[in-house]
């Protein structure tokens, strides 16, 4: 139909224009190379070679991979029984914690992030509390500026996004299989180990992975609260582009974090379902 | 000048495939101007598929299927004059009834003042007329179906389609809205195809109908001809009930079932030639006793139970070869009471026995 | 025991609402402090940092910029993501299923990838860095959410509907436009919605395109860096109330419809 044929059209030049071009760039860019701040025309494995070889890279890469796994795991540990909690409320007040939860993908991600240094900052919020309090006697400057600093910050941005396709395959399980596990005997826990959470596994690999997606290619949480011991695999794409003016370095960082990605994602799509996180 | 003989609908030849499997095989059909036409069988039979190629929201993939006598393959839903009411009724839930039922004279942008007219005239023939400003999420079933009716006979279409238009109704309803629609029909002038798997609704509705399974054409008749001269085996136990008993002819009246039972048939038949036939001979069409001495036929069973359904009963037996048997009888004073096990003689008129090829498929 | 279980359940979701929402509260909270130091207790309350909003020119250019940039990008990506949503809802297309995850790429991937990526096309083409290179980075993650959104309407709109109109002598565009459209309304000003306050919202990819003209989120990193500053939280408080305000209307828009048809349906 000519409808049909028109439409496919526009979207293929939709995705042509803004991932199949832009990404080509990248490969291009990424077999160029650098030579006193010119860029040098010709193809070359320079780049890749150099972040294979140069332990700075790969030490930094498996650095970030594991922040984000541990992002990832506590994010599902948290988002797993809210998900459960929100599913057993009614009505209204379901849907505004639901969509309490949601919110904050959307909202404020610089603020939060501005925020969180400031609450954790040696003059912050947590500090002062702690000193009003007579917790401490002196405010502590060991909150800010390092891993944990990062992991806590990276946490509060991916709940939402684990949380949603947990939630959605949680909501989806018919409540008359949980009638009828309790009819063959399985009650309570049971019930849950038996029907609930093997149904929502894949919203729980689908979240999972969302959340190490997100805090793996973070760059302006650890340039923020980081300090100089949280810098991440992000940063140094993110001065490639800037103080280092590498262009070609960058594109193949760039391009090796999207291939990772792209592999966890075609590992998570084994077992869960990625379009999870839009069905609400 | 249009030509009233001419068929208004005609499949020639038509074959449907969805990938491998074959949903329509080589249908000839051929529908009559302003005659109330129902295709009937059971799911799966095509009838719908063969309904949305008249309507043009599919194609056939072999023959083709015309409309008043010319091609309509490459003619788009919407420009075929034709019209269908669906199943589900599709009333659009943004629109008024009123803005339901003006939708295809404001595309043709008719008038104001002429829609208006129109669309009174037109929700009046339904008895739609008091609820011009209700939502369709404010109807009931009945009424719903009864804007649907009007939104698709509004624009005075060649032939209208209706694909089940009484299923989700209950049985009230359903009888309330069969009248209204045989009312309709003869009213407006308009071809109806009837699309049902109730055969009663059939029988009681059409002009002729069209019998299908699994993608064949088994009979088009009249509502008689189909009932009382089955073609196949299926349509003699799809339409209405039916005893079928197996055998073989042995000249062209006279049956052998493989249980050796012998029958004499009034039907000149062209079936000798198949390895094994069927005779059908409808419940009431049985006897306990001869009558009188045209029920030649006898046929030894054993009583099994007795069912009752107000009017009538039903009778089951067992003949020989195993088959169960029906008789059905008016309910009068004089009915016998058979006991379980007791050896029952039945009598048929050989004109009752209709020979019909093996062809359950 | 079936008590000190929920008073748990309790407790656990209000520590993790408050995590979730501690920074935009303490935000908020902080607006409203005298002092230039974030430091409880609060010692005075003042408006100072909001009236201070009206005569920071800076900011007024870079919201304006930020609309510049929302609005656009928004309205392409709603007709991108609307189409593409139809198209996949309503045909079978062979190859369909990885169209779509390319089309939901962008919004999986991390900002930085986009951005990057964007930006080396934009160089490779000399193609100057400005807030038009901005708007087609935010068409790329917008599209897929409103895509997502129109195609769950779709899947729940009853496709007789259009068969309906089409057998009524409706052309499939007019189809679309008088009953289609109509119908999945509010999936479409949902997605709206949600896409100017994702927008609005964006640094991430921004970062990697934006030329001498700052967005709002821009300006604000740029302040960040330069240390803290209390207006900071004054203008994102404005921005997080009116973005939470926008997401409820989207959401009470969607959550409303679905409850009506759920009741209809019965």
């Amino acid at each position: 139909m000519y409808g049909k044929n028109l439409m496919l059209i526009m979207i293929s030049m939709w995705v042509l224009l803004f991932i199949v071009l832009p990404v080509s760039a990248m490969l291009l860019f990424s077999f160029w190379s650098i030579d006193n701040f010119q860029i040098v025309h010709s193809f070359s494995i320079q780049n890749y070679s150099k972040i294979f070889q140069d332990p700075i890279y790969l030490s930094l890469l498996w650095k970030t991979i594991k922040l984000a796994l541990i992002v990832a795991v506590l994010s599902a540990l948290i988002s797993y029984p809210l998900a459960l909690f929100v599913n057993h409320r009614r009505g209204t007040l379901k849907t505004i914690l639901f969509l309490g939860v949601l919110a904050p993908l959307w909202v404020g991600y610089l603020v939060r992030i501005y925020s969180w240094r400031s609450i954790l900052g040696e003059s912050g919020f947590i500090n002062s509390l702690l000193v009003l309090t007579g917790i401490l006697k002196q405010p502590s400057s060991s909150l800010l500026f390092n891993s944990s600093a990062v992991v806590i910050t990276m946490l509060c941005i991916a709940i939402p996004f684990t949380f949603i396709p947990i939630y959605s395959a949680i909501e989806k399980i018919p409540g008359n299989l949980l009638q009828a596990a309790a009819d063959l005997g399985a009650g309570g826990s049971r019930a849950f180990w038996t029907v609930v959470f093997p149904l929502s596994m894949p919203g729980v690999v689908t979240g999972f992975m969302f959340a190490f997606i997100t805090s793996f290619g973070d760059y302006m949480t650890p340039s923020l609260v980081g300090g100089t011991s949280g810098i991440m695999y992000g940063n140094m794409i993110q001065t490639q582009f800037g103080n280092s003016y590498n262009w070609p370095l960058g594109a193949a960082l760039s391009m090796i974090m999207l291939l990772f990605i792209l592999l966890v994602i075609a590992a998570a799509r084994k077992i869960g379902n990625v379009q999870a996180i839009f069905e609400e | 000048m249009i030509n009233q003989e001419q068929a208004v609908v005609e499949l020639r030849q038509v074959s449907k495939r969805f990938g491998n499997y074959e949903a329509i095989k080589n249908l000839n059909l051929s529908i009559r101007r302003g005659e109330f036409f129902s295709i009937v069988g059971p799911s799966g039979c095509g009838k719908t598929t063969t309904l949305k190629m008249i309507a043009g929201f599919d194609h056939a993939t072999e023959g083709a299927v015309y409309l008043s006598g010319t091609s309509a393959n490459h003619i788009p839903p919407y420009k075929r004059n034709v019209n269908t009411v669906f199943q589900n009724y599709a009333l659009f839930p943004h629109m008024t009834v009123y803005d339901n039922v003006a939708y295809p004279l404001k595309l043709r942008k008719v008038p104001k003042n002429v829609i208006r007219s129109r669309v009174i005239e037109s929700l009046k023939m339904v008895s739609m007329d008091p609820f011009l400003d209700r939502s369709p999420n404010q109807l009931s079933g009945g009424q719903k179906q009864r804007v649907a009716l009007a939104r698709a006979l509004i624009s005075k279409p060649e032939v209208l389609l209706l694909d089940e238009p009484l299923s989700a109704l209950d049985f009230h309803l359903r009888q309330e809205m069969q009248r209204v629609l045989k009312h309709l029909q003869r009213e407006v002038d308009i071809t109806f195809v009837y699309i049902t798997h109730d055969q009663g609704e059939a029988l009681s509705l059409s002009d002729r109908i069209a019998v299908m399974k699994n993608g064949v054409l088994h009979q088009v008749g009249s509502p008689e001809e189909i009932y009382e001269m089955p073609q196949t085996s299926f349509v003699a136990g799809f339409i209405g009930k039916s005893n079928l008993i197996k055998g073989r002819m042995e000249g062209p009246t006279r049956f052998v079932s493989d249980a050796g039972l012998q029958a004499m048939t009034n039907e000149a038949s062209n079936l000798s030639g198949e390895p094994h036939v069927y005779i059908s001979v409808r419940p009431e069409k049985l006897r306990t006793s001869k009558d009188d001495e045209r029920y030649v036929n006898r046929l030894s069973a054993v009583f099994v139970e007795e069912t009752y359904y107000g009017a009538d009963r039903e009778l089951t037996f067992r003949e020989a070869g195993g088959t169960h048997i029906l008789l059905k009888q008016q309910k009068d004073g004089g009915n016998v009471k058979f006991s379980e096990g007791e050896s029952v003689d039945l009598f048929f008129r050989p004109e009752d026995a209709v020979i019909v090829k093996d062809w359950r498929s | 025991m079936k008590y000190l279980k929920y008073v748990g359940a309790l407790l656990f979701a209000f520590i993790v609402y408050t995590f979730l929402y501690l920074p935009i509260l303490v935000t908020i909270l902080f607006s409203f402090n005298e002092s230039k130091v974030q430091v409880l207790p609060i010692k005075k309350l003042t408006f100072d940092w909001y009236r201070g909003l009206f005569s920071n020119t800076e900011l007024w250019v870079a919201a304006k910029n930020s609309l510049i940039v929302s609005l656009p990008a928004t309205l392409c990506a709603i007709v991108f993501g609307t189409l593409a949503a139809y198209l996949f809802q309503r045909y079978r297309i062979r190859g369909g299923t990885f169209l779509q995850f390319l089309i939901l790429l962008p919004y999986i991937l991390p900002g930085i990838i986009i951005g990057t990526s964007l930006n080396l096309l934009f160089k490779f083409l000399k193609v100057d860095a400005s807030l038009m290179t901005v708007i087609i980075g935010h068409i790329t993650f917008i599209t897929p959410v409103v895509m997502f959104l129109v195609m769950d309407r779709l899947k729940r709109f009853d496709r007789n509907l259009e068969f309906a109109s089409m057998d009524l002598g409706a052309s499939p565009m007019r189809t679309f436009l008088l009953i289609t459209l109509p119908n999945i309304r509010s999936a479409v000003l949902a997605g709206a919605l949600l896409g100017l306050t994702i927008s609005f919202d964006e640094v991430v990819v921004s970062f990697f395109l934006i030329g001498t003209d700052n967005t709002l989120p821009m300006l604000i990193w740029s302040m960040i860096r330069h240390g803290y500053s209390p207006q900071i939280n004054a203008v994102y408080t404005l921005i997080v109330l009116f973005s939470l305000g926008l997401i409820a209307i989207a959401g009470s828009r969607l959550f409303a419809q679905r409850n009506s048809k759920a009741i209809t349906e019965e």
